[in-house]
């Protein structure tokens, strides 16, 4: 990035994050992942930085990404319910319980056994509730290193529970 | 003095609650219908302006964000990737205002802000009784189309279209304790125009029903208030326009039409109606005879 889009967009951050992230709260009712929406809603006009310098309204550009990804976030939330769904019934054959059920903690086991151990840090993170941000700050990564991670961590756990 | 339409405007939103405000943010974007741009940044300044006065939780710490952005977000590894990839790709097509759509959006704003400035335009006192109404009617009024007011024939009240509105108005006005029935009478072609919006706080509770019929559009809005104390008292300057008092089925409305817009609004000790739109005097009449007993 150059000295003055680097320039721009700190400016453009200055003015714009507070209203922004009071906006995906409204929303979200989360402060943590309104937060991280907020984020990579200015991670987006970084990447289109060039364009935005000579864009008409950045402001309003800056609200309509953060709505596509407010509305992206809850697309996300519907998919990772119905996979834990899934996931629960799935290991249902693989994990018996005491009483022929399979708890939640079995599922956490069988992620355990089966990830590496930094696939397992991210994983056992995301399911406590964290966004990719308090995972970044909690194991010094950067929010894409924690991305990455977590989509192999699902590839693995889905290419190893038996066909449904 | 009349009020210019962004002070009557903001004058409306400040009435409403912060979680009231953060309702209609959130009921706009789960309605995936085109942004209100300037009323979200309305919303958005007085929720602004009380946190600043009254924070109800920690302030966000700018500084601290920007930090936290270019430590764990702007970063080489998150080239071309995104957290919350956006399904629209024409991003540079965001933001951009076309002048039909700011006329548009501007009617959209007029149309939902407007009965609630008929509300506050009322003086009420502990036995209801309201004196003058007037409002200064938005700037962007003068730009609308006029209406050729006609008579209405009679739509059969019992026609299927027209009780299944009745009975979505009525449910939801039973699940949020609105005692007043809903209407029977619709102007012909009446569809809903979106779901119906309920917006609740500790001390009222707001119905806001928007139906269109013929390419216009009216509201029906009921705020229903837990206290009779709680419900605001203000004054406008009464213009030009004539103000009529329409008794009907036990209840007193108070009616203003201009060119193209009509207004009805009844009182009781902890209910405020208001029907507004694009419709005629009669079909507002007919509209309000409507409503049972």
């Amino acid at each position: 990035m150059l000295p003055e889009q680097a320039a721009f967009l700190h400016t453009l951050y200055d003015a714009n994050f507070a209203w922004l992230y009071d906006y995906a709260v409204s929303a979200l009712k989360d402060r943590a992942a309104a937060e991280e929406i907020t984020q990579d809603t200015f991670f987006t006009a970084a990447q289109k930085i060039d364009e935005l310098i000579e864009h008409p309204n950045p402001k309003g550009f800056l609200m309509e990404v953060m709505k596509n990804k407010i509305h992206e976030y809850w697309r996300q939330w519907n998919r990772n319910i119905k996979w834990l769904v899934s996931l629960e019934e799935g290991l249902l054959a693989k994990i018996p319980g005491p009483s022929g059920l399979v708890s939640f903690s079995g599922v956490l086991e069988f992620a355990r056994e089966t990830l590496s151990e930094k696939e397992w840090a991210v994983f056992s993170q995301f399911f406590q509730g964290n966004t990719h941000g308090e995972i970044a700050r909690k194991l010094d990564i950067t929010v894409w290193t924690s991305q990455k991670r977590l989509e192999r961590a699902r590839a693995k756990l889905e290419n190893a529970l038996p066909e449904r | 003095m009349p009020m210019d339409g962004k002070t009557q405007a903001c004058g409306f939103l400040e009435q409403l609650s912060t979680e009231q405000l953060r309702e209609l943010l959130r009921t706009g974007l789960e309605s995936m219908e085109d942004g209100d741009e300037e009323q979200t940044f309305r919303i958005l300044e007085v929720i602004e302006k009380r946190e600043r006065n009254n924070p109800s939780g920690p302030s966000v710490d700018v500084g601290q964000a920007w930090e936290d952005f270019q430590k764990y977000f702007n970063t080489p590894d998150g080239a071309g990737r995104s957290l919350y990839p956006m399904r629209d790709s024409n991003l540079t097509a965001f933001g951009q205002k076309q002048d039909g759509l700011s006329e548009r959006k501007q009617r959209r704003l007029v149309k939902r802000l407007l009965p609630f400035a008929a509300v506050v335009a009322v003086v009420l006192s502990s036995m209801v009784a309201a004196q003058a109404m007037g409002m200064d009617v938005f700037g962007a009024l003068a730009r609308w189309t006029d209406e050729t007011f006609h008579f209405v024939t009679g739509t059969d009240a019992a026609a299927p279209e027209v009780e299944n509105l009745r009975q979505a108005v009525q449910g939801a006005f039973d699940g949020c304790g609105v005692t007043i029935p809903a209407p029977a009478w619709y102007p012909p072609g009446t569809v809903l125009a979106r779901d119906i919006k309920i917006a609740e706080d500790s001390e009222n509770l707001v119905v806001l029903c928007e139906f269109v019929y013929d390419q216009k559009t009216f509201s029906i809005t009921v705020q229903q208030y837990y206290s009779d104390d709680r419900i605001p008292g203000y004054t406008f300057e009464k213009d030009a326009l004539n103000v009529e008092e329409y008794p009907s089925n036990g209840r007193l409305f108070y009616i203003v039409s201009n060119l193209s817009e009509s207004y009805a609004v009844y009182l009781s000790e902890q209910t405020v109606v208001i029907i507004n739109g694009k419709l005629s005097s009669d079909m507002l009449k007919q509209i309000i005879d409507s409503i049972g007993e």
